[in-house]
């Protein structure tokens, strides 16, 4: 994408002046894509292991398998350190459900 | 000979007295009514100030001395869309001649909100620079389907005593698929008379946007 020097003025569209201009780059501030995706994976996560929280109660015994799953929730962010596992971990199918196997609980 | 019809269009010319129209009393602030009778005209509603539209990029989208001594509370409704990553961002302006962005850290905002997959989403901040209106705002390049689409509240913003405040809410739309929806509000903590605002994305362009803002009728 290329920023242009642009504005849309009470609905008139001019070039920016030398001080808009700077105005303008000193306002962007692009987004760091990888930490935005490892938050999503971080709520996606929080919100897995919230949903066996309940397993865990004192009158029921966890299972091995979700113990295991829950541990493995836990350390994706140790476990996956870069955009392309990012994106990985965040790949939905057409009906919008996340592909990744770690996801699923056993 | 009594006259029983009378063609309007071409047997009266001039204006009609009021009293022929209806009963009560005529005046610049009463209407005719169905019932033939002027009543008090009816008070309150939107009075449309300023707005902006555009279906090409620019970086910013200002709207200026909308915001005047002759409302208190303000509405500004719109929808945006962006052509990179990044967050919907608002600013307020300086009223008089030379608007100036208000860019230091005197927003103070919260938003709560939920997503279409059904987790929890928050905006928040003490001392930002900006009102982040959103996040999550990836890549959107589909126009059947604005970023970002909602409305605020503003009190006072001309005020040169208030702390201004905004209240509304919003949905946009993330890369993911997922929808994200919020309600809240903010302050903006400056006495500073306020004559409009700017909206941008946190980078790049807007590429879409169509904005209105309306003065509420003081009554």
């Amino acid at each position: 994408m290329t920023l242009v020097y642009k504005i849309l003025d009470n609905n008139e569209v001019r070039e920016a002046t030398a001080e808009e201009r700077a105005e303008i780059d000193s306002l962007q501030k692009p987004i760091n894509l990888a930490e935005r995706k490892l938050a999503e994976i971080r709520k996606i996560r929080n919100r897995k292991l919230s949903e066996t929280d309940y397993l865990g109660v004192s009158d029921n015994t966890m299972s091995d398998a979700i113990k295991t799953w829950r541990q493995s929730l836990r350390d994706i962010p140790a476990n996956y350190t870069d955009e392309n596992a990012y994106d990985l971990l965040l790949a939905r199918n057409n009906a919008g459900e996340l592909t990744h196997l770690i996801w699923s609980k056993p | 000979m009594a006259i029983d019809k009378i063609d309007v269009t071409k047997g009266i010319t001039g204006v009609l007295p009021t009293a022929n129209l209806g009963s009560g009393t005529a005046s610049s602030s009463t209407v005719l009514y169905g019932d033939q009778t002027f009543k008090t005209a009816p008070s309150g509603g939107l009075a449309y100030v300023g707005g902006g539209s555009t279906t090409s990029n620019v970086a910013a989208v200002t709207i200026d001395n909308v915001f005047s001594a002759t409302y208190d509370n303000y509405l500004l409704i719109m929808d945006m869309t962006s052509d990179d990553n990044g967050d919907a961002i608002l600013h307020f302006r300086s009223a008089g001649g030379s608007p100036a962005t208000q860019t230091a850290s005197n927003y103070s905002y919260c938003m709560i909100g939920m997503d279409s997959a059904g987790g929890s989403e928050t905006i928040h901040s003490t001392n930002d620079s900006q009102f982040q209106m959103g996040h999550g705002l990836y890549d959107k390049d589909e126009l059947d389907f604005p970023a970002w689409s909602g409305f605020f509240y503003i009190n006072s913003p001309f005020s040169s005593s208030h702390t201004k405040t905004f209240n509304g809410t919003f949905i946009n739309e993330a890369s993911n698929g997922e929808h994200r929806s919020f309600s809240g509000g903010g302050l903006f903590k400056n006495q500073t008379s306020c004559g409009g605002v700017r909206l941008s994305f946190s980078s790049n362009n807007v590429n879409n946007c169509t904005a209105r803002v309306y003065g509420l009728v003081n009554s």
